[in-house]
């Protein structure tokens, strides 16, 4: 029926009473076991409501609080990776700029290239985004590459020193990482070996002329 | 002596998922909505719509609220959209056939003696209604019958019967009208209008 017809009957006031009629009228009775089904179907409703609202009640919050951790740490991990793409990318700019040696361009853009990231360590200068780096092994060529930016300029008489660790734990002096006026700097290492491999590097501010790791640390990887 | 509780108030604790207030307002409305389901739908399918009527009910009381009307037009409000909701996989001529009975089994209440089923309804309304009902002209009751019990809308009376629309619309009017009198003379001064 429709909405307008039926408010004619609600305003009668006596729509409510023709059920009650029509019950007192009618030959039909209600079996005796209807009224125990429907009320244990309501207590079994209210036995699973109470259940899911104390489950809701419970995990509600913690929902919320994982999905805000898992939404900041998806918001940090994509600023990272930006930040990382966008830092390779002024690298490899710069040297393309800079580098004069074809060499460089066949170990870190060409296939069988792999690189590592190197990390600031220590506390960042305030108000200054933090240095980095990137070693660049090639499988196909025996150099390794590496590159360096936004490194302060070293005071008088200390240098960038990078040292790299082979697989045997030997440590190696790989020399002295020079940056130019903008903190960038890179070298070129022969390694000796075709498609080296080291699972750590770091990169010591020190006095000049030093020939084992010492002074400050200023970037790291080391491989997990 | 304690009076009996209302039906706001026991509507108010089963919005608290009080069981004992929910049974009590089972046995004061089960047998209304079984018989008016089980005479359009067939008894098998009365108990599934008594079943979900109050089941509805436990779920819903919440949302009750005395100040907008009483209890019994929000309960049987629900009650009828369940009916009606079964009455809709069935063709017009099977409602039609269906209220038909009703409305025979109205007009006779009175009329055949037979004995009334007093424990139906604890409202004295509803035995004044049911009067004012059986005597009701017979066109006047089926139009009630058809719109309240089965669903139909006027102009869809209007088809079934061959009467213009205006005629169902005023045979409607004076119906309820009629019902409408007769429950305030049974009921006295006390009674005053809900809608």
């Amino acid at each position: 029926m429709a909405n307008e017809d039926m408010k004619e009957f609600d305003e009668s006031g006596v729509a409510e009473e023709l059920p009650g009629a029509l019950a007192m009228a009618s030959p039909h009775r209600q079996p005796t076991e209807l009224r125990g089904r429907v009320l244990r179907a309501a207590e079994a409703r209210a036995g699973r409501s109470r259940g899911f609202r104390l489950d809701a009640a419970l995990f509600r919050p913690l929902g919320a609080i994982a999905t805000l951790i898992l939404v900041t740490a998806l918001i940090v991990w994509n600023l990272q990776l930006q930040q990382g793409l966008a830092d390779e990318r002024t690298l490899l700019q710069q040297l393309r700029e800079n580098a004069r040696e074809s060499v460089i361009f066949e170990v870190v853009d060409s296939p069988g290239s792999q690189k590592e990231m190197l990390r600031a360590v220590g506390p960042g200068r305030p108000g200054e985004d933090p240095p980095y780096g990137k070693v660049y092994t090639n499988a196909n060529h025996s150099e390794v590459v590496v590159m360096g930016g936004r490194l302060p300029n070293p005071v008088a008489g200390h240098e960038y020193r990078l040292y790299l660790t082979d697989r045997s734990g030997a440590i190696v002096n790989v020399g002295v990482l020079k940056v130019d006026a903008s903190g960038f700097g890179y070298l070129i290492y022969q390694s000796g070996m075709r498609g080296p491999a080291y699972p750590a590097a770091r990169l010591y501010l020190q006095p000049s002329g030093a020939t084992s790791p010492g002074g400050t640390l200023v970037l790291a990887f080391t491989a997990p | 002596m304690a009076s009996e509780p209302s039906d706001e108030a026991l509507a108010a604790r089963v919005a608290r998922k009080d069981i004992a207030a929910f049974a009590i307002l089972y046995d004061r409305y089960a047998r209304r909505v079984y018989a008016w389901s089980a005479h359009m739908v067939g008894t098998a399918e009365a108990e599934d719509v008594v079943q979900e009527s109050f089941l509805r009910l436990w779920d819903k009381a919440e949302q009750f609220d005395a100040r907008r009307g009483r209890f019994a037009s929000w309960f049987l409000a629900i009650a009828r959209h369940q009916v009606i909701r079964q009455l809709r996989r069935r063709g017009v001529d099977r409602r039609v056939i269906a209220a038909d009975e009703i409305e025979r089994v109205l007009g006779d209440a009175i009329a055949s003696g037979r004995e009334l089923d007093e424990e139906a309804s604890s409202h004295e309304s509803s035995a004044a209604v049911l009067g004012a009902l059986a005597s009701l002209p017979t066109e006047q009751r089926r139009v009630i019958v058809l719109a309240y019990f089965a669903g139909f809308t006027q102009s869809a009376i209007a088809k079934i019967t061959g009467a213009p629309l205006g005629t169902v619309k005023k045979r409607t009017r004076l119906a309820l009208q009629k019902l409408r009198e007769r429950l305030a003379d049974a009921l006295g001064s006390g009674w005053t209008e809900t809608g």
